[in-house]
């Protein structure tokens, strides 16, 4: 009994990850009589369960897992990166029918065959070795702001930020094109109505435009991955299947396109139809990331969201798009990519020194926050256009350590220049950001100029000019904190002075993750690699298995 | 000895951040034991590098050490991958080095003050050695930047609001020394190793990039070393910070005294009027600045040098970079020698004298990176250690510590530490016509022509330095006199000699063996350059090379007796000129200064070249932003919006004939779009 429980949780990790905020916005929408403090503890309780569940994926997860049947190590390759894979039917049905096959003495007989009726939409959940700490990053941010948020905000807010846990999951674990862009709809709806709900008296100007961005963005996705299921469906007709049922599953589109486009008509019809494919995914997923010079709406947004959102707004929500990119543009389009590189290198590379600039100007510290992320997401496209393993290593890291100190920072943020404790605690993830060692920002620090130095040394010392105009606006901003000046403007407010448990325990744990990643990133980038290889062009893929098997054992030899 | 070397390994290795674990527990362990502890931590580092020199110099080889591996991006087929490891590269370069560190840091804690906790100098020790024992480049860019960082902060604790171009200068050479690694790693398969700077590898590589590669490092060092034209940092942190005694909280109304900014002047005006721009305050409650310009000066530019020595391999080739590392080195060293003849006070001259030998070093290193380099390396371990002495002896009062400045004074000023031979070897390379073949493998015969002026700028910095130093001396004569006099007349009189009588005391402790010191450090110079010894070999044999040998220890031995000549007697002119002037009050230092004009003011307002890194960098660069934030909330921002307004016009305008009935319209529209939508979701379901 228990041991079957506990294969079916561990089996389904990230769709239990997905269920479990839903599971308790439907207690709270069944028990109305529950009093704050019940509200407060059930809340807390689904944050421990959250989290334990991601440590749990995190340690289960085996990143060298070799493929177990023969049909999957022809698609996939050697290694299976989509692990704990639960998947439903929803849309379109299978069917047996009967066939007639030629035997070997030349006749005719039926045979009864499963055949797919229908589109082949699937509620299908999974995670492979990046998703893995997008999952890991949301699920930590949500909670986070579900803590602050929880003793300020109504019981239908509190619904809402649930909801919005579970469709950040869920666009992370999503193997299926339609669920994703279901989750990602969804994530962009919630966190409106709660922007427009508990934002500042700028909010009426602030969500409209967030929002409209945001949903344009995400219906050219939805455009674009239509397209890509309905080019994928061409590409595998043949004429014993004249008309091949249209597959939805997200793993099997990355890994049939580059088998399915080797040579013949094949490869004409993709190199015909993949550049406005290309085109139509990297504005739709760069759109919502609000880059500079349209970075305006995003600010306004973080300026005028509640605290808490504003975690899950710069944390995750504003990494959607660039989880598109290594979910999507990458791994399908890598060639394009790789030809386009200078381009957009250099674009990502001058957005973000603009960022940068304007960040230098910005008199608050949201304002800074904001812009230095869109600075920081554009460094992040510089390290992924590279289309180098080093690069996709630096960007994903650069990720993961802006999360974890973009949360750290928003959490201590309200009551600036209060104590010492906290004024110590906002030194530290500033310095995290700003990349200095032993910090979880040091090691993208330390991979983005290697990737982009053999790429062009135009690009990396564009790249390190921003890094540094970030590191100068933070030093400027630091020296604030210690301040008088800053001191009287806050005007501290008693309430908010206090430094309780609950400030030591979320303070104290992302401390530790932020001095982690920085000491040990390779327990991060073990998990993360071999999902990694698959994003390069197909040149670099020959002999990867063995490379990552034959490093992973040399390091575990080591250790 | 076997059994023995591999816990002398891990002494030297792992004590910094044992140290540093040790100081973490600071508040959880009685204070006097945790400190006892670390300061054991320290000497037993002492212990193990000696012992380590020892093995090293009787075998001549390296010491294996182990490894942990810290990120690893495997190699991919057409992709270079990426390791990099904690490990110990243990020869007599590095552990030279550690040794000089962790000297140096004991002695820093002698002084550190009661109330600034060790965790930030502890996590300086590591990045240091870090730095200094790698055997890969990726730990030297962590251990070079954690030391910055951690230096950085402890000299600006509890500093408010103040623009500073410390952090600019740190992170530019930061930049240029990343980007110097990542050519590298680009460029030797990959690998950021020591080992894999092979002759055949540095072979295969073009002239302009071994050039390009060599120019980066050299940003990073000039800067780590404040040399031209990254001095600011250094000027920042101990210049101004070291004096001692002296809070810089009115900088602007010391500026107009004692840095000589006339009143009415721009920069005064500036200062008065906008106290934010004060950038060289140390706050009042920042670390003692003698023993911060002592760490810094003792340990961080040997870090420096120590890199450019490992690149030797490289750097040997690239000429033109050798050349901007000796014109750099050279103008460093008469500006720092001028700027320190116009300070007042000890620590003040003791800092721009540091900067000015080292990039002495560093034109001995772009002159030969191999056999003058060695010199130049053990010349620059010898001085940091005189200095040390002279800040040590300092912080002490009396009649000895007055004779012992004088005594290490003199020994600096003589050149006999080292800088004859430096000198000597410029002089060989610009004249000697016989040794052609180590001329063109040094600088090329095209550039050569550039020795002259840099030995005639050496010559007016021996003048400038042995004046400088001899000018403090005497000034502090002055000053202790004036101190006698006022003791002297003061009521409690036999208190003030009983105390005088106890610091007498001291400064007789600290007399005789720091005398000691010096003059072992002196003779043991010579005695190291002498091919009796192992010292000069254990340097030269650290670094691989890829040039054949060019002169002995003997020859250089020589040729250092040589360069003694034109300095001497421009030494002796200094210590006369500084006697005459400032040997009793008189009026000929301004009547002098007055002859000289506009050149005293120079030398002596350091502010006018912060000043021009003001207008150079942080001016544009502030404007800049000014320019491109009101670009983007007004220009672009408005543009945006009439865009929206026009489209919404013409929208408006085009569906306005629609308004009546509009309602059934928008009905019709929906109820179409729903049946679309339904129909092709039953298409979808049950078709093919």
């Amino acid at each position: 009994m228990f041991e079957t429980l506990r294969n079916s949780l561990r089996d389904h990790l990230p769709l239990w990850l997905m269920l479990t905020p839903v599971a308790c916005a439907a207690s709270l929408l069944v028990s109305r009589r529950m009093r704050s403090d019940a509200v407060r503890r059930t809340v807390v309780g689904k944050a421990i369960i959250s989290l334990s569940l991601c440590i749990g994926m995190v340690v289960a997860y085996e990143p060298l897992k070799p493929t177990t049947t023969p049909e999957q190590f022809a698609l996939f390759g050697q290694l299976e990166r989509f692990q704990f894979r639960s998947s439903f039917n929803w849309i379109g049905e299978t069917r047996t029918e009967m066939i007639s096959r030629p035997t070997r003495e030349g006749t005719l007989h039926d045979v009864e065959v499963l055949t797919r009726r229908g589109p082949d939409i699937r509620f299908e959940t999974g995670i492979d070795g990046v998703s893995l700490w997008f999952v890991v990053l949301a699920v930590l941010a949500s909670s986070v702001g579900l803590l602050q948020t929880t003793a300020t905000v109504s019981r239908p807010s509190l619904i809402g930020w649930l909801l919005l846990e579970s469709s950040l999951v869920g666009a992370f674990v999503a193997l299926d094109v339609v669920l994703f862009v279901v989750c990602w709809l969804s994530c962009v709806m919630i966190v409106s109505c709660l922007l427009g709900q508990g934002g500042d008296s700028d909010r009426h100007e602030a969500t409209p435009a967030w929002l409209k961005t945001q949903w344009l963005g995400a219906w050219l996705v939805a455009l674009g991955l239509g397209g890509l299921v309905l080019a994928f469906g061409w590409l595998r007709v043949s004429i014993a299947r004249p008309q091949p049922p249209l597959l939805f599953s997200i793993p099997e589109i990355s890994a049939g396109i580059g088998q399915w486009t080797n040579a013949g008509d094949n490869l004409y019809l993709w190199t015909s139809i993949s550049p406005w494919l290309f085109w139509l995914l990297v504005i739709g997923f760069t759109g919502p990331l609000m880059l500079a010079p349209l970075h305006r709406s995003f600010v306004n947004g973080v300026r005028s969201a509640p605290p808490a959102l504003s975690i899950v707004l710069v944390a995750v929500v504003a990494k959607l798009g660039l989880f598109g990119w290594l979910r999507f543009v990458l791994p399908v389009f890598s060639d394009l990519v790789r030809q386009n590189s200078e381009l957009l290198v250099t674009a990502f590379g001058l957005s973000s020194l603009l960022a940068a600039v304007l960040a230098f100007q910005q008199p608050d510290w949201r304002g800074r926050i904001a812009l230095a992320t869109c600075s920081s997401i554009g460094l992040t496209l510089m390290n992924l256009s590279t289309s180098t393993f080093v690069g996709l290593n630096g960007g994903v890291m650069r990720l993961l350590g802006h999360g974890l100190t973009v949360i750290l920072l928003l959490w201590l943020l309200p009551e600036v220049g209060t104590s010492r404790t906290r004024q110590l605690a906002m030194r530290l993830s500033l310095f995290a950001w700003i990349g200095m060692p032993g910090l979880s920002g040091f090691v993208a620090e330390f991979l983005t100029p290697l990737s982009l130095v053999p790429h062009d040394i135009n690009a990396a010392t564009l790249g390190l000019a921003t890094s540094g105009l970030i590191a100068w606006m933070w030093v400027r901003s630091e020296r604030e904190l210690a301040a008088d000046s800053v001191k009287e403007s806050h005007e501290p407010d008693p309430a908010a002075m206090r430094w309780g448990r609950m400030d030591h325990v979320v303070v104290t744990s992302l401390v530790a993750l932020n001095v982690a990643l920085g000491v040990a990133p390779q327990f991060v980038m073990n998990r993360m690699q071999p999902s990694l290889v698959i994003l390069l062009p197909i040149k670099a893929n020959e002999g990867m298995a063995s490379s990552l098997d034959h490093d992973h054992n040399s390091a575990t030899r080591e250790h | 000895m076997e059994s023995l070397r591999t816990p002398a390994v891990w002494l030297v290795g792992a004590a910094p951040i044992v140290a540093l674990m040790v100081s973490m527990l600071s508040g959880l362990i009685a204070t006097r034991v945790w400190r006892a502890v670390v300061r054991g931590i320290v000497i037993g580092s002492i212990v193990g590098a000696v012992g380590l020199l020892a093995e090293v110099v009787q075998t001549g080889g390296v010491i294996a050490s182990p490894s942990v591996l810290w990120l690893s991006v495997p190699d991919l087929p057409g992709m270079f991958g990426l390791s990099v490891s904690w490990g110990w590269h243990l020869d007599g370069l590095s552990l030279l080095q550690s040794l000089l560190t962790s000297v140096v840091l004991l002695l820093v804690l002698a002084r550190w003050p009661d109330e600034i906790p060790w965790r930030g100098l502890m996590l300086s020790w590591l990045g240091v050695s870090l730095v200094v024992l790698s055997n890969n480049l990726g730990q030297v860019v962590i251990g070079w930047m954690m030391s910055a960082w951690v230096s950085s902060e402890l000299a600006r604790r509890g500093d408010a609001i103040r623009r500073r171009p410390v952090w600019l200068v740190q992170r530019t050479t930061d930049a240029a020394l990343l980007i110097g690694v990542g050519l590298i790693w680009a460029h030797f398969g990959g690998s950021l190793e020591f080992s894999a700077w092979t002759g055949e590898a540095i072979g295969q590589l073009r002239g302009e990039m071994i050039e390009t590669i060599s120019l980066w490092i050299l940003i990073g060092v000039l800067g780590r070393c404040a040399q031209l034209p990254l001095t600011v940092w250094l000027e920042s942190e101990t210049g101004f910070a070291a004096r001692s005694g002296q809070s810089v909280a009115k900088l602007s109304d010391e500026m107009v005294g004692l840095w000589n900014v006339p009143d009415g002047h721009q920069v005064a005006a500036r200062l008065h009027a906008d106290p934010h721009n004060r950038w060289h305050e140390p706050p009042d409650s920042s670390v003692s600045s003698v023993v911060l310009a002592w760490w810094l000066s003792a340990v961080f530019l040997p870090v420096g040098v120590g890199l450019l020595l490992r690149l030797a391999p490289i750097f040997s080739l690239a000429q033109h970079t050798q050349l901007l590392c000796v014109a750099a080195g050279a103008f460093t060293l008469l500006l720092t020698s001028a700027s320190a003849a116009a300070q007042n006070n000890w620590p003040s001259v003791m800092a721009q004298l540091v900067a000015g030998q080292c990039g002495l070093v560093l034109m001995a290193i772009g002159l030969d990176p191999f056999d003058a380099a060695a010199v130049g390396f053990f010349t620059l371990f010898i001085n940091s250690l005189l200095f040390a002495v002279l800040l040590i002896v300092k912080g002490c009062d009396g009649r000895h510590s007055h004779r012992l400045l004088a005594i290490t004074a003199t020994v600096i000023a003589s050149g006999l530490w080292g800088q004859h031979v430096i000198f000597s070897i410029i002089w060989d390379r610009a004249f000697a016509t016989t040794n052609a073949e180590s001329e063109g493998a040094a600088l090329g015969t095209s550039t050569s022509g550039i020795l002259p002026l840099i030995i005639a700028l050496n010559c007016l910095s021996a003048l400038l330095t042995s004046f400088s130093l001899f000018r403090a001396w005497f000034l502090n004569a002055r000053e202790l006199k004036g101190e006698r006099e006022q003791a002297r007349h003061a009521a409690a009189e036999t208190v003030s000699s009983e105390r005088s009588g106890l610091a007498d005391v001291s400064g007789f402790m600290m007399f005789v063996p720091s005398v000691v010191v010096v003059v072992v450090m002196v003779l043991g110079f010579w005695w190291g350059l002498s091919d009796r010894s192992q010292w000069f070999t254990l340097i030269r044999g650290s670094l691989p090379r890829t040039l054949p040998t060019t002169a002995s220890g003997d020859r250089i031995r020589s040729l250092g007796l040589i360069g003694g000549g034109p300095l001497f007697p421009l030494s002796v002119i200094g210590v006369v000129l500084a006697a005459g002037l400032y040997a009793r009050p008189s009026r000929l230092p301004e009547q002098a200064a007055g002859v000289m004009g506009p050149f005293v003011r120079l030398s002596r307002n350091r502010f006018y070249w912060d000043d021009l890194y003001f207008l150079l960098f942080v001016q544009p660069l502030t404007q800049a932003c000014l320019w491109l934030k009101w670009l983007d909330d007004v220009v672009w921002n408005r543009c945006r919006l009439a865009v929206h307004r026009t489209i919404a016009r013409m929208v408006g305008e085009s569906l306005e004939p629609l308004t009546v009935g509009g309602q059934t319209v928008f009905a019709l529209t929906a109820l179409g779009s729903v049946v679309v939508l339904t129909w092709m979701l039953v298409w979808l379901r049950t078709s093919l």
